[in-house]
């Protein structure tokens, strides 16, 4: 029983319906590694987009847009938009859009202390604690 | 407050259809109750589903072969099939094949396990001792197979090639029959006289269901959510709906998709929702799923797909990114 249990778990999961394929936009090909300062965040459907400025080595900054998921959650949990205020310093590592313009996908991605954003509050300084904490 | 949901969601729920089940695997939450559940009545007497409800589950749709005909999980088993997937297994692992280009989930708190769950010990959503989707017809297997090969090399051609969810029209598990959408599962209840409204957050619809005793508009007249007629019987809401359209499809059904639903609050914080599909054109037989659905606090968000839907318009340049990539070489 135990082994059929075992393998029901590895066989039978819940899918998760994503809103649209994100192989299918960012390129598994293209690594991004990327410290940037937060310029904003659009809290919108179908999935977030958090705007940073990256400085290169050269000092030349560009923009980047980053997507992350649904806010509906977020903003049920107490999250405002001061979770993530202008000015904050994140870093993510991720995939680069397969148009090659400056949008990509972070699979982790922190503030610059290492602390996951929303996962680990606010931006240091920044008065982001969800309501009611 | 993550730790809050899912505390919340540790209170087992062991639920189910008493008469689908055996005597000595009756749900534990039933067999204990003393008194009967009295459920609450709206002014004009009906049952009372308001309110705002999660069907956010971890039960898979299909039983896994290897159970056979076992249709519920004793509460041990139950207990160590929730447990794995509440404290071992990662919002990583849920995402299987689209884990290696994503987000993570559970940082903006869209993991299954973050939202409230209902458990059951139900071993699938699909009820009876086969505890999965009947075979398909051999007329279905050769659309399916004909569309898929239409469609194979043309995923990317223009946005009338994309899926409709990732359109914004309407959200895969939307139904009906309503499935958990993934994340965002969440779904309002509002009665009046004569009607019953379900909303889903996924992607924000309200179902109109008419319980005046109307028939059903002409055949001719063909819906994305196909045309909901509701009655009571005792207790639940029972909703009949036909009338879809070919661009939806639950699980490779056609237009003539019949779906009847019913909700039955079971108690103040669950309503008990079973569904049963038949399509002759699809199936070699009606199939019937059940699943409860769970009280949450309101309110749900908006969720305006369009406005915001980067991602689209991100797909196809990709694609054609990739085009020109591949006619340089």
């Amino acid at each position: 029983m135990r082994r059929a249990l075992f393998l029901a778990l590895l066989l039978s999961r819940v899918p998760v319906n994503a809103h649209h394929a994100f192989a299918a936009e960012f390129d598994i090909n293209r690594p991004i590694k990327l410290r940037g300062t937060v310029t904003k965040m659009d809290w919108i459907n179908p999935h977030s987009w958090i705007h940073i400025d990256v400085k290169g080595p050269d000092g030349k900054v560009t923009s980047w847009m980053i997507e992350g998921g649904s806010p509906n959650v977020l903003l049920r949990m107490g999250f405002t938009k001061e979770a993530l205020p202008p000015g904050a310093e994140i870093v993510l590592e991720g995939f680069q859009a397969k148009d090659g313009s400056n949008r990509g996908v972070g699979k982790t991605l922190s503030f610059a202390d290492g602390r996951k954003l929303f996962l680990g509050s606010s931006a240091p300084g920044a008065n982001g604690e969800p309501d009611g904490k | 407050m993550i730790r809050a949901i899912f505390a919340a969601t540790a209170c087992v729920l062991a639920i189910g259809s008493a008469q689908a089940q055996p005597a000595a695997q009756a749900p534990a939450r039933l067999a204990a109750s003393e008194k009967p559940w009295v459920s609450p009545r709206t002014p004009d007497g009906h049952p009372d589903l308001q309110g705002f409800w999660s069907n956010a589950s971890i039960t898979p749709l299909q039983r896994p072969p290897e159970l056979g005909s076992k249709e519920f999980y004793t509460a041990e088993e139950a207990a160590a099939v929730d447990k794995k997937e509440f404290t071992e297994r990662t919002s990583w692992d849920r995402l299987g094949n689209q884990a290696r280009v994503h987000y993570d989930m559970s940082q903006f708190g869209l993991d299954v396990i973050q939202a409230k769950v209902a458990l059951s010990r139900r071993t699938s959503l699909i009820i009876g001792p086969e505890g999965r989707i009947p075979p398909v017809t051999p007329e279905a297997q050769k659309r399916l197979a004909d569309r898929a090969a239409a469609r194979r090399g043309h995923e990317f051609d223009s946005a009338q090639d994309r899926p409709i969810q990732e359109r914004c029209i309407v959200w895969a598990a939307e139904g009906p029959p309503m499935m958990s959408s993934g994340y965002n599962s969440n779904l309002q209840i509002v009665q009046g006289p004569g009607y019953v409204s379900v909303m889903e957050e996924m992607i924000h619809d309200a179902r109109m269901i008419p319980t005046d005793g109307r028939p059903h508009l002409p055949s001719g007249i063909r819906q994305y959510l196909g045309d909901s007629r509701g009655h009571w019987e005792g207790d639940t809401l029972v909703v009949d709906t036909t009338n879809f359209t070919e661009k939806t499809s639950f699980m490779g059904s056609t237009s003539s998709l019949h779906v009847l639903e019913r909700f039955t609050r079971i108690d103040n914080d669950t309503i008990l929702y079973e569904f049963t599909v038949d399509d002759p054109a699809t199936w070699t037989k009606p199939w019937t799923a059940q699943m409860p659905l769970s009280k949450i606090e309101g309110p749900i968000f908006e969720y305006a797909c369009h406005e915001g839907n980067l991602g689209l318009p991100n797909t196809l340049s990709g694609a054609r990114a990739a085009e020109e990539a591949k006619a340089a070489k």
